[in-house]
Formats: structure tokens, C-alpha cells, sequence
């Protein structure tokens, strides 16, 4: 019983190599960036590109004693802000949507998601009209509402979806049982849309720590954040390469470790329809 | 005293009448089964008691309480739903605490309970195994402990037996039976399963299109069925439908199906040649009542066999009778008929005790 067919094993090993290929073509840019970024200068223009150089941490020094290191601290604070803020208001409104009769719901709930359709170069001169008139230009928490409004929609579209899986009769059980609707919600739904909740959270901190449109109008000095700050590597004597990816590798960073922590969930959130 | 009174109750979903006005009662400590086809509003009628239905007409009465209006919350009433509805992200032993954590019950009663429950259904050494880690019967198990621990004054029963192998299902329902008889609780079980209502119910509640049918003893449906909808849901194979004519010779009424007529019992004949709206009738005969044997005897008729089904002692026999197919359940032992074959010749003569006489029209049994 163990000791499988020697031919079964070599086809399982060959299942592996499109998925290493695939695995390849994605990671590489990510692993070019964090090459470059530890190259000394005169090897970042090495042609043929050198694999193999004496790997020195200048870049990361300069990069870390520069500005952009505030901007990099105000993208993750508006990235896990707004994304927890999303998620909180999202789970409670997808919640409603799939749970409770409402009047024109479904055009209701086409509304919401049409929010995250829109073009944001629409929205752009609207936002920073009001954000001035409200005093709010080039402040962090602008940008925290302003990803919201995208977020949420995301959020709320995609919850919908994980609360419609759970089964009615769960939540007839435990109303049965003896819980009140807050009871219900908080010990028999929501612990079942965990998967969609971290899948939410990490789309949320994507989007929001990749924003660069918005960003670039509506900050100017205090509230920029890490992608218009990248733009500062390119100075007026040509693009600092070296620079540029020790900074790249500090933005991806933080979604990185955040998509680690979630792993689990993340790949129950794409079994989800196994649940009973 | 915990009775569960339905009055007039009628369901709605939409704009779609699901239950017309029914009503029964279930006793205390009853074991009541609703059976029905699919659609029939059996499961309606379940979640109306649960209060899950809309109930835009009638009262629900527990416990000689009118619960109509009361959330499900409370109305002391576990169920068991037909998707068993477990927590899949609770253990065994998190699902059946659950409820007893709603109920505010200290620590050592709940182990108590659980413990006890476990013992019951055999379920000791999987407390702490996730649902999905157990088998079907398992889980079906998991469904009744967390109703059983609640100790309710009801249990509802939604077709907990439909996803079990056959195999499994007899021996859940014989446990079952005696469970529920130790109890003592009000039960309300559904069932499409004519068999599992027959084996369960000290009372069988008959629903079809969302009226009640009939209502009775498993004996009284079997033997006197209210109409051929219940004559035809009960026994398998299910009573043989012939179209029939009243006769009346000399005061003595019988029926006439192609070459043979039945002597009704001279007071039931007359009972129903009096009420018969029509000479046209149909004849209902249960697989059992009719006599086979290779000779012509009194009262019997001509008839072919056209196939047989060997069932362990018994036989079910499939005879072309005046251009129908009729059933008949006959004995193995019987050495006659045990060896017959197609298109083999034999004699069949209705047992007129047992013969039933259905209004054609309107599918009611007369007498």
C-alpha cells in the first residue's frame, strides 16, 4: 500500500513543474526587486544581468534614513485602518443584506457595489473639494475615509456571498437553542465567514497600500504615502534603481506578512462550499 | 402537560397558500408522525409549530398556551432539522453545550448532561471530534444529542432519518422509538416514508397539498383509509386500483370488476348503494387480500401471471387481470405458487373483508 508505483509518482512530479512555472513567473518580479535592491550600483546595470554579486545593505541604509519611511508608516496605518474599518462596517451590511428582507435590496445592494466600479479619476475633484472645505486636505484620515468608501463596497459584496453559503437552518438551530439575532450573528455566523473576512482584509490592504491616484491629489507633504513617495527616487540626475526597490521591498512587506498570517483561512476561504 | 394544539392554521409564502386550515392535537408524550409527499406542507406545518413559518391564520397552542405569536427562542422546542444544521466549527461536545450555555446552566449540570447524552447515543469516544469528521449516522446522532440535552417539553423531527442508509435507518428508528418512550416527550416527527410513519407514530397525521387527510392509529390508516390518497401512500407495494361497478342481485350488493364480482357484507353493500353517487366505483385491494391458486375456486377469476419479485418469504407477484396490472403479495411457502412463472395461468379471488370501494369521482372510501 505505500510503496507507490514508481510511474505514479514520476506523473505526481510532473504535475508540479506548471505549477512551479506559474510560481516562477509570479514571484519574479518580486525577487528581481529585492535583487536589485541589494546590489552595490555599478551592478544594477550589469549586462547581462549578474545573478550572482556581493550583496550589500546600502540601498535599505539610505532608504531607511530618508522621508520616505513616514510615508511608508502612513500607507500601513491608512491600509490597515481602512481595511479593519471596512471590514467591520462591511460584515455587518453584508450581514443585513443576506439575512434580512429590505425594500429594493437589490438595487440597493447594486448601488454599493457600483461604488468600487467607478472610475476614480471621477471622483477625484469632488473629493478634494470637499476635503478642503472640511479642512481635511493632506491628512491621513482623508485617505482613510476615501479607501473605505471603496473597501467597504468590496467588503460588503464579498461577504454577501460567505453569509449566503451559511445554512438558514444553522441559525434557526441556535435561535432555537436560545440566542438572540446578536447571538446568532456573533457565535454562528461570523465564525463561519472567517475565511471571507481575512480574504476581505487582505484585498483591503492591497488596494489601499497600492493606491496611487487619490493619493497623489489629495496629499501634498504630511499625509503621502509610500507610492508618491517612490516618485522621490526619481531625481532630477537619473532613477535611483537601488533605492527604488530597497523601497518597493519595504511596501510589499507588510502585505506579505500579513497574507502569512492569514494563510490558513485564505485557503478555506476557496473550499468554502464545503462547510457541512 | 405539554399537548401541541394546532387550530385552524393556515401558512402563506408569498401569495401561495402552503397550508389550508389545519388542525390536531398532539398529546402529551405523544409520538406523533406527519407524513406527506414532497410539497404536501409537512415541513410547514413543522416550522409553524416552531414559530419559522408565517402562520397568517389559526393558533398554535402549546402546553394549552397560545405560542402563536412567540419567537422560537421561546418556546422550549428543540428540533432536529433534516440537514442536521450542526455547528461545523464546534466540537460534539461545543454543539450540545450551545444550548446550555444560552440557558445559563452551571458548569457541572451541563457536564452532567453532556455526559449523559453521550452515554444514550453511544457517542463518548467522539465528544471532541468536529462534525465533519464523522460519519452520517454519526452526525445524525450529534443532531439528536443537542436536541436531548435541552430536556424540552417538544421535539421536532424533520425527516432526521432521509439521509441514512436503509440499513442504518431501521435500526436509528427503533432507537429512536424507544428513546422517545422513555422520555416521555411530545414528539413531532415528518416523514415522507410511509414505512418509518407506520413503524414510528402512535399517531399518523396524513397531509397532502396542505390539508390533513386523515388522521389515525398506523392500524386505522392501513385498514381504513379515508381516501384513495391514503390507500394509495400506505402498504408496499401500495393498494391495486380497479375501476368497478355496484351491482345488486337479489338484495345482496356486490362489485363487479370484469369477470368477478365481490359480495360486500350485506350491511356495508347496503350502506354503500345507498350513498354511492355513481354504479361506477373504484375498487381498492391491498397486494395481500388477494388469493392466488392454480385452480379455479369459488369466486375467483382468470388471470395471468406477467412477472414476479422474490422478496426472502415472500413473493410479490405481478398479475394481468382483466388488461391491468395488479399486485399481489403471495406466500413462498405455498408451494403452488411459489414456482410460477410468466405468463403461467392462475386463478385470483379478492378477499371481500378487505375489499375497499373508493367514489371514482371525488377518491373518497365509502362505509
Amino acid at each position: 500500500m505505500n510503496a507507490q508505483p514508481r510511474s505514479g509518482r514520476f506523473s505526481q512530479a510532473l504535475w508540479y513543474l506548471p505549477v512551479l512555472l506559474i510560481t516562477a513567473f509570479f514571484t519574479f518580479p518580486l525577487i528581481w526587486i529585492v535583487m536589485t535592491a541589494l546590489k552595490p550600483p555599478i551592478d544594477v546595470f550589469a549586462y547581462p544581468p549578474k545573478f550572482v554579486f556581493s550583496p550589500t545593505l546600502d540601498n535599505y541604509r539610505r532608504v531607511l534614513q530618508s522621508d520616505y519611511m513616514g510615508s511608508l508608516g502612513n500607507s500601513v496605518i491608512i491600509a490597515l485602518v481602512s481595511a479593519a474599518f471596512s471590514v467591520v462596517l462591511g460584515t455587518l451590511t453584508a450581514y443585513g443584506f443576506s439575512r434580512y428582507p429590505l425594500r429594493g435590496k437589490d438595487n440597493l445592494f447594486f448601488w454599493i457595489l457600483s461604488l468600487r466600479m467607478l472610475p476614480v479619476i471621477a471622483v477625484i475633484v469632488p473629493y478634494f473639494l470637499l476635503f478642503q472645505r472640511v479642512g481635511l486636505t493632506d491628512t491621513v484620515v482623508a485617505m482613510m475615509l476615501v479607501y473605505s468608501v471603496f473597501n467597504i463596497s468590496f467588503t460588503v459584496w464579498l461577504l454577501k456571498g460567505f453569509f449566503d453559503e451559511v445554512p438558514r437552518e444553522m441559525e434557526e438551530a441556535a435561535k432555537m437553542d436560545g440566542y438572540g439575532p446578536w447571538g446568532v450573528f456573533t457565535r454562528v455566523a461570523l465564525p463561519l465567514v472567517i475565511p471571507g473576512i481575512a480574504t476581505a482584509m487582505i484585498f483591503n490592504v492591497v488596494q489601499s497600500i497600492n493606491e496611487f491616484l487619490l493619493a497623489f491629489v489629495l496629499t501634498q507633504r504630511k499625509a503621502t504615502t509610500a507610492p508618491i513617495a517612490l516618485l522621490n527616487f526619481l531625481t532630477p540626475m537619473g532613477l535611483d534603481w537601488g533605492g527604488i526597490s530597497a523601497a518597493a521591498s519595504m511596501l510589499v512587506a507588510p502585505v506579505i506578512i500579513l497574507a502569512i498570517i492569514v494563510r490558513k483561512h485564505l485557503i478555506r476561504g476557496m473550499s468554502f462550499g464545503q462547510l457541512e | 402537560m405539554t399537548q401541541i394544539q394546532l387550530e385552524n392554521v393556515r401558512v402563506t409564502y408569498g401569495n401561495q397558500d402552503i397550508v389550508h386550515d389545519v388542525s390536531f392535537t398532539v398529546e402529551s408524550g405523544e409520538l406523533a408522525v406527519l407524513v406527506g409527499r414532497s410539497g404536501s406542507g409537512k415541513t410547514s406545518l413543522l416550522r409553524a409549530i416552531t414559530g419559522y413559518a408565517p402562520v397568517v391564520a389559526g393558533r398554535v397552542l402549546i402546553g394549552g398556551e397560545d405560542v402563536t405569536r412567540r419567537p422560537a427562542a421561546k418556546r422550549d422546542i428543540a428540533m432536529v432539522f433534516q440537514n442536521y444544521a450542526l455547528y461545523p466549527h464546534m466540537t460534539v461536545r461545543e454543539n450540545w453545550a450551545f444550548p446550555l450555555q444560552a440557558a445559563k446552566l452551571p458548569r457541572a449540570e451541563r457536564d452532567a448532561r453532556i455526559a449523559r447524552a453521550a452515554e444514550t447515543l453511544q457517542m463518548r469516544r467522539l465528544l471532541d471530534r468536529y462534525p465533519r469528521e464523522l460519519s452520517g449516522g454519526q452526525q445524525q446522532r450529534v443532531a439528536m444529542g443537542r436536541a436531548l440535552v435541552r430536556q424540552p417539553q417538544i421535539f421536532l423531527l424533520d425527516e432526521p432519518l432521509g439521509a441514512l442508509d436503509a440499513k442504518l435507518r431501521v435500526e436509528a428508528r427503533s432507537a429512536f422509538k424507544t428513546l422517545q418512550r422513555e422520555l416521555g416527550t411530545t414528539t413531532v416527527h415528518v416523514t415522507h416514508d410511509q414505512t418509518e410513519a407506520q413503524a414510528l407514530g402512535s399517531k399518523i397525521i396524513v397531509l397532502d397539498e396542505g390539508t390533513i387527510q386523515q388522521i389515525g392509529t398506523p392500524d386505522e390508516i392501513y385498514d381504513a383509509p379515508a381516501n384513495r390518497f391514503v390507500a394509495g401512500l400506505f402498504g408496499s407495494p401500495p393498494m391495486n386500483f380497479l375501476d368497478a361497478e355496484l351491482t345488486r342481485q337479489n338484495g345482496d350488493v356486490g362489485v363487479t370488476c370484469g369477470q368477478m364480482t365481490i359480495a360486500l357484507p350485506p350491511q356495508v353493500g347496503a350502506h354503500i348503494f345507498d350513498h354511492a353517487p355513481s354504479r361506477q366505483v373504484t375498487l381498492g385491494i391491498r397486494p395481500e387480500a388477494i388469493r392466488q391458486s392454480p385452480d379455479a375456486i369459488e369466486g375467483s377469476a382468470p388471470a395471468s401471471v406477467y412477472v414476479t419479485e422474490p422478496l426472502g418469504h415472500n413473493v410479490i407477484v405481478d398479475i394481468r387481470f382483466s388488461d391491468q396490472i395488479i399486485r399481489a403479495r403471495g406466500d413462498r411457502d405455498d408451494d403452488r405458487l411459489a414456482n410460477l412463472q410468466p405468463d403461467d395461468p392462475v386463478y385470483i379471488r379478492f378477499d371481500a373483508a378487505q375489499v375497499h370501494v373508493f367514489d371514482r369521482v371525488t377518491g373518497q372510501r365509502f362505509g
